[in-house]
């Protein structure tokens, strides 16, 4: 069987019923022994587990006394006092299992397992059933008939109790305005809650039901937010005792959008134990039918008034004239600014006049014949420029509107004028077209690119003279204490020029400088300006001058000057327009000055483009026309400078322009350099000549790609280079000849193949003999030399044994070493094939063994080492001389350095042999290195290894 | 067949002079002196020397221009030549050797050593 808990119907007088049991003011207050004491005597007498008072509350039932049970509340729906106080006696449930309403009930199946129930309504005076006093038991059983009895007395206890709270007043009170049909309301004050019947809602268009829940917020939201605050005001006077009742018309919204106007009228009906407010009723009546009512009529009679009074003070307030005119001119109305511009005090003074009690005759007239327009043919005049007068006749200008001021019926009755003073606006505008049309003239000047310098400042100042009605314009150079006269315009009798000097201390312009830059001299008689120099020497009477700066130095003054006081007086425009002249002026000469540094600077550098002895010249690179070549190219390629600039790059040197290609010169690329490269340029004359050519890519301003080249023609140093290599040549093989007989004939004298020589002549043949193969040792170094720098020494590069080409070289020197009592010692060579030209590897190992027995002492032994890897091979050669002084040993591989330039000649030798040694062992793809200390000195060459 | 008859072309009459007491004082060789080349040329037909020495650079003809018109005469074809010179590079040298030399001598000589040289050359040169 499937059984569904039945949530208790709700009773039809609801309503009512809540509004009792709020009116009680008991829910949520604390346990009370008065309560407490019937629950435990209904306990204990009854024998149940549970007894509670229960108050059935919109959606709960709430416990004000309460036995056997922890809860103070639970869900209404839930409830079985909800059920109980339906009926009209005793409610009794002897199973609830076995009711079908309860079976599923959650305090059935749960905490606290409800199987027995008995209730008895608790109702209010006026009969509403607030909630039961109930008795609980978890076994099923039911009631005695002695058991009911006492029940239904404890019951009545607990009712008499509730209805002791009941304000039998409030109750009473209710009642009869519920029968007037008033909106009614109901406000704790304390907490907020808040019942409205359902008139209240119905005075603006709403069921009840549709603005549930309810509060005071409710009431807050319908209510015209501007009545609030009166609202609260009037609220707290009465709370405070300061009203009898609390009294306000107010709007309150209606649902279809409009005010309904309501009296709200509202007593505080009981009070806190502390005395504050707590509930206070009330009740809404909808007034707004009461149109002719006297609050309604007070209110709009108030509301006039307050706007006149309004109209008024803006009218008064307002920064511009405002008067009424009857049809016959009459004055009806002026407020404060047409008032005060006519100097009268009130407006009584006013009224009923004409203009022309008012006006000067003059401006009478036009305004007559305006009226008329407005009040015979009901034109609106607006926006007329008028003249008028202040009260003391001075003329001001107007703007005026005049518009027909009708009747109820649409005649004409009058007029209204509204004027604006715009004396000084158009004062103002007068100005500025003054200005401008000053300003479009320096503009005019400024942009003038034709003209000199001097033609323009000369116009700028005839400019300036006209604009400031001065005779005398005068630009100015000051140089400590002299002013010169560098343009000037002025009257012919002055005889004033452009160079003319005077000490500055005859100038107004001496006060400019220490002025700050500026001065103006309206009028120099009767002022301390009439002792100066400038007014006693020259006469001058009016002036304005300005400081001028020009690249941040003061350069001198621009001035303006008069002997006569000028008819209109300088007015701080005058000088605005003074400083804009003068800031032009500034600008000009600054101008003029840097155009002059440029045109200097380039002078210079254009007599460097053309004096350069090297070839310049300025390409454009996408033509690869010339744009400008010097003397010296023009003189280098044999060309006349026109037929040069009329020819195209490529046609003068092909080879530079696939060069230039080739390295990426063209206008897309970033790179912006090229060379030094060697190509060859073709003469007029149809040869080539050879040139060290540098390009530079540049961007112009306009975004054109150029190329500076510069041309450096080499044909010369070719030359030289070819005659000192024939020289260095043709000398070794001249001086070769007559050496070879020279030695050739020592040699065969010295081993006395021509007789015998006797003792002294076979020293000094010796001595010849060893100094002719040191001769002949320096020629062939020298060609060496020459053949190495030059590449022209062929190298044949071959494997060979290492062990073979120490054995030569040992053998070679073997003689030489004898001589200086050296011995040479070749420790075990490793059995190693190198890579290398026998005969220059010979040289090397020679020259580096002959430098080690000669800077040997006598006796010592100079030793040859060979130490192998995987790749090559190292040669040592370890003396234990003095070793190489330290300052020495960075220059030691260069040409022609001895560490004594004295050793040449006793060590023998020429100084170029380990500068050989080094070019031939680099050109072999080996290494040479050295280490040096005093008695140990070891050169070390590294040959590559041949693999087998 | 030992050397014995050298023809030595030289146009330095003091380089001549040495080479005369190198090659036949101490050297102990027979020996035919031109000053120049033109004078050689007409020097081999009174007699086919063993080897001919010749100096590389002289006036009119020079050294190898010689060799190449020596070689054009009867009985020249085959004759070992040597030259002498101030100048010897390897290049220079198998540029000789291509124009029939077996030999260079780089100036300047060693005059004790010289006929020594030039016996060495020509027995290398001798068809074994």
């Amino acid at each position: 069987m499937t059984v569904l808990m039945q949530a208790p119907p709700i009773p039809d007088n609801e309503r009512q019923r809540l509004l009792a049991l709020n009116s009680l003011g008991i829910l949520d207050t604390p346990a009370e022994p008065a309560f407490d004491r019937i629950t435990r005597i209904a306990r204990l007498s009854l024998g149940v587990e549970i007894t509670l008072v229960s108050l059935i509350d919109a959606n709960r039932q709430w416990f004000k006394s309460c036995q056997g049970l922890d809860a103070k509340e639970t869900p209404r729906t839930e409830s079985f006092c909800g059920h109980a106080i339906l009926g009209e006696g005793l409610f009794e449930i002897t199973d609830a299992r076995a009711d079908p309403r309860f079976a599923d009930n959650p305090a059935v199946t749960g905490e606290p397992y409800v199987r027995f129930y008995a209730g008895l309504p608790l109702r209010s005076r006026s009969g509403y059933a607030l909630g039961t006093l109930c008795l609980v038991d978890p076994s099923p059983r039911s009631l005695t008939a002695k058991e009911r009895e006492l029940f239904y007395d404890l019951a009545g206890l607990a009712e008499a109790e509730l209805q002791r709270r009941e304000n039998v007043e409030w109750v009473q009170l209710r009642t009869i305005i519920e029968g007037t049909g008033a909106g009614l309301w109901e406000w704790n004050v304390q907490t907020g809650a808040t019942v409205f019947n359902e008139r209240w809602a119905e005075m603006f268009g709403y069921r009840l039901s549709e603005l549930e829940p309810v509060s005071i917020h409710t009431w807050q939201r319908l209510v015209h937010p501007d009545d609030l605050a009166s609202s609260e005001a009037l609220l707290n006077a009465h709370f405070n005792g300061e009203t009898p009742v609390y009294e306000l018309a107010c709007r309150m919204r209606h649902k279809q959008g409009h005010w309904v106007w309501v009296l709200d009228r509202g007593k505080v009906v009981s009070w806190t134990e502390d005395g504050r407010p707590e509930w206070v009723m009330g009740t809404h009546m909808d007034i707004s039918e009461l149109k002719d009512s006297e609050y309604q009529r007070l209110q709009t009679d108030q509301a006039l008034q307050g706007r006149e009074r309004l109209l008024r003070t803006i009218i008064d307030n307002i920064p511009m004239n405002i008067y009424v005119k009857d049809r016959s001119g009459r004055k009806l109305l002026a407020n404060r600014a047409e008032l005060d511009q006519l100097g009268i005090a009130q407006e009584a003074d006013i009224l009923g006049k004409h203009d022309r009690d008012l006006y000067p005759a003059h401006l009478v007239a036009k305004s007559d014949q305006e009226d008329r327009a407005v009040l015979d043919r009901g034109e609106s005049l607006s926006l007329m420029e008028n003249e008028g007068a202040d009260q003391h006749g001075q003329p001001l200008w107007y703007r005026v509107s005049k518009l027909p001021l009708r009747n109820q019926n649409g005649d004409i009755i009058g007029l209204v004028g509204l004027s604006i003073d715009v004396t000084e606006e158009r004062n103002t505008k007068h100005n500025l077209r003054r200005q401008l049309q000053f300003l479009s003239v320096l503009n005019d000047i400024a942009a003038d690119t034709k003209n000199s310098l001097d033609d323009r400042l000369n116009q700028a100042l005839a400019l300036g003279c006209e604009h400031l009605g001065l005779e005398t314009g005068i630009v100015s150079q000051i140089e400590q204490q002299r002013y010169t006269v560098q343009w000037c315009q002025a009257p012919a009798s002055m005889s004033l020029n452009p160079g003319d000097v005077f000490p500055l201390g005859d100038t107004f312009c001496s006060l400019v400088l220490q002025n700050d830059g500026e001065l103006v001299i309206h009028s120099a008689t009767h002022t301390p300006y009439q002792r100066h120099p400038c007014h006693q020497l020259f006469g001058v009477e009016t002036y304005v001058g300005i400081r001028l700066m020009v690249n941040d130095r003061v350069y001198g003054t621009l001035n303006f000057s008069a002997s006569q006081r000028s008819l209109a007086s300088l007015d701080e425009t005058d000088l605005a327009f003074v400083r804009l002249l003068g800031h032009w002026v500034e600008s000009a000469l600054e101008r003029d000055h840097d155009q002059r540094q440029l045109q200097q600077r380039e002078a210079r550098l254009r007599v460097l483009f053309e004096l350069s002895p090297l070839g310049i010249a300025l390409t454009d690179l996408s033509t690869g026309q010339f744009l400008a070549v010097n003397d010296a190219l023009v003189r280098q390629s044999g060309y006349d400078r026109d037929t040069l600039m009329a020819m195209n790059k490529r046609t003068l040197s092909p080879l530079l322009s696939r060069l230039i290609d080739q390295h990426g010169l063209r206008e897309t690329s970033e790179k912006e350099q090229i060379g030094p490269v060697e190509a060859t340029v073709k003469h007029r004359d149809g040869h080539h000549y050879p040139a060290n050519v540098i390009g530079l890519k540049v961007t112009e301003v306009d975004g054109t790609q150029l190329l500076w080249s510069v041309y450096e023609d080499i044909s010369d140093r070719r030359r030289i280079e070819r005659l000192k290599n024939e020289l260095v040549s043709s000398v070794s093989h001249e001086l070769r000849t007559p050496l070879t007989s020279i030695s050739g004939a020592l040699k065969l004298l010295a081993a006395g193949h021509v007789g015998e020589v006797p003792e002294p002549a076979s020293k000094m043949v010796n001595v010849a003999l060893k100094n002719t193969d040191r001769l002949i040792l320096l020629v062939n170094d020298l060609l060496d030399m020459d053949k190495l720098i030059a590449g022209r020494m062929p190298f044949d590069m071959q494997a060979h044994e290492l062990q073979q080409l120490l054995t030569t070289t040992t053998d070679n020197i073997a003689g030489f070493a004898h001589l200086h009592r050296v011995t040479v010692r070749c420790e075990e060579v490793p059995s190693v094939s190198v890579k290398v030209d026998a005969h220059r590897f010979e040289q090397v190992m020679a020259n580096l063994l002959s430098n080690a027995i000669k800077y040997s002492p006598e006796g010592e032994t100079v030793t040859i080492a060979s130490r192998a890897t995987s790749n090559s091979v190292t040669v040592t050669v370890r003396d234990h001389g003095s070793g190489i002084p330290e300052h020495f040993k960075a220059q030691i591989f260069q040409r022609f350095t001895q560490a004594d330039n004295r050793d040449s000649r006793q060590k023998g030798g020429t100084g170029l042999g380990l500068a050989i040694s080094q070019n031939i062992v680099q050109k072999m793809g080996c290494d040479i290195g050295f280490e040096s200390r005093p008695g140990l000195t070891e050169f070390r060459v590294v040959v590559p290894r041949v693999k087998k | 067949m030992p050397l014995n008859h050298v023809m030595h072309v030289e146009d330095d009459p003091d380089i001549r002079a040495i080479a005369e007491l190198a090659l036949v004082t101490v050297g102990g060789l027979e020996m035919t002196q031109c000053a120049s080349g033109a004078e050689c040329l007409n020097a081999v037909s009174d007699r086919i020397p063993d080897l001919v020495l010749l100096d590389v650079m002289m006036p009119d003809l020079d050294g190898p221009e010689t060799l190449r018109r020596l070689r054009a005469l009867p009985g020249m074809s085959e004759v070992p030549a040597v030259f002498m010179t101030a100048k010897a590079q390897p290049g220079e040298i198998s540029e000789y050797q291509a124009l029939g030399a077996i030999g260079v001598i780089p100036k300047p000589f060693d005059p004790l050593t010289l006929a020594d040289q030039v016996r060495d050359l020509w027995n290398q040169a001798q068809p074994d």
